[in-house]
């Protein structure tokens, strides 16, 4: 066997390690550019432990059969020069039938949803959020206090198709956990 | 079936295993840049593509539970693999490998082989798949360990690539590089 040959298998080898893959999901907004769109008065930043009591933790439980943990949620916090509140930004995952969903909602002092975003999608479930995102989904929520629920029927509702409709309260679900969890924070 | 007689059969019989190597290598060598795009080639890699974020404080606290970030640094691309999507990677990726590993059991079966060296190859084209997973979900429910058993997920991706190679090398030097007489 000359050089070549082994060259070869050697590159091949290493190609093999593909069977040891994990599914890489689809990022739709980085969530630093997200953050700074959401709060651009904002000029510090920090990230928000997940400081919940039992009570806090009940109430989200009762209100979206969800707990949070740290796997699934990330808490950001915008400051200005004052240390003053500018708004917070909640990640989390949702689970869907097809791969979990990355969303982000972005909350004023008061808990007015300023803003909302899915970040991240695997391969699969994209197919049916696109067409929703395309038709600018993530309006439906924007402005919704944190006591009002969102109602999954706004969500690009001239997109047709079981799945898109589907996916579309998966998205309301997410966007419903964040404001739960917001209700529960303080900051 | 008859066993080892693939080097002897038609040239379309043998054309085709070929193509279907090297098309599973192609594949094999796309999964590993996917690898290297949203995993690890290394132990400490898997393990923190698997970390637990164990930040949890169940106590009220007020600032101090805030840590300054940069927005650079929340732009950093990161592939977490949390319970939900090894679900998913396990129920989408297992059958897979199980039909990556049949087919290459099949080709086995028909190469000039010893009985022992069949069953070294086939045990490594199957085990591939328990060894990856195993790794994966054994640093999912024992994170103390992840380094460890995200060495033993790179051992099963290894595998598969090893018994890969080792069925492309033979196929080909016994169906065309030194191929007997068999007139």
């Amino acid at each position: 066997m000359n050089k070549y040959s082994i060259l070869f298998c050697v590159f091949l080898l290493q190609a093999g390690i593909a069977m040891a893959h994990v599914t890489p999901n689809v990022q739709l907004a980085q969530r630093g550019d997200f953050i700074k769109a959401s709060l651009p008065a904002a000029t510090k930043f920090f990230e928000h432990q997940l400081n919940l009591n039992a009570s806090g933790l009940a109430e989200i439980r009762k209100a979206t059969d969800w707990t949070p943990s740290a796997d699934d949620t990330r808490i950001y916090v915008g400051r200005d020069n004052d240390s003053h509140l500018v708004g917070s930004v909640v990640f989390l995952w949702i689970p869907s039938e097809h791969g979990p969903i990355g969303i982000a909602v972005a909350f004023n002092p008061n808990g007015t949803i300023i803003n909302a975003a899915v970040t991240d999608a695997g391969a699969e479930p994209l197919t049916w959020v696109r067409p929703l995102l395309e038709q600018g989904a993530m309006a439906a929520f924007q402005g919704l206090s944190d006591t009002q629920a969102p109602n999954p029927v706004n969500v690009a509702p001239h997109v047709q198709g079981a799945m898109s409709r589907y996916y579309a309260k998966v998205i309301a679900e997410g966007v419903s956990r964040a404001q739960a969890l917001i209700r529960a924070m303080q900051f | 079936m008859h066993m080892g007689k693939l080097p002897r059969s038609a040239i379309e019989a043998r054309l085709a295993v070929t193509l279907f190597l090297l098309l599973l290598g192609v594949a094999d060598f796309f999964g590993a840049w996917q690898v290297k795009n949203f995993a690890s080639f290394t132990p400490s890699g898997v393990a923190a593509t698997l970390e637990h974020h164990n930040q949890m404080d169940m106590n009220m606290n007020d600032h101090a539970a805030e840590v300054p970030v940069t927005i650079e640094s929340l732009n950093q691309p990161t592939h977490h693999l949390d319970r939900e999507l090894l679900v998913q990677d396990t129920h989408v990726h297992v059958p897979v490998y199980a039909m990556t590993a049949a087919f290459l059991a099949m080709i086995i079966l028909g190469l000039e082989l010893s009985s022992a060296v069949r069953v070294f190859l086939i045990l490594l084209s199957f085990a591939a798949p328990f060894v990856d997973f195993a790794g994966l979900w054994g640093a999912e429910f024992f994170p103390a360990h992840a380094v460890f058993f995200g060495a033993v997920t790179i051992v099963g991706g290894f595998a598969m690539g090893i018994a890969y190679v080792i069925v492309l090398i033979i196929s080909q030097k016994q169906f065309w590089l030194f191929r007997r007489s068999y007139e």
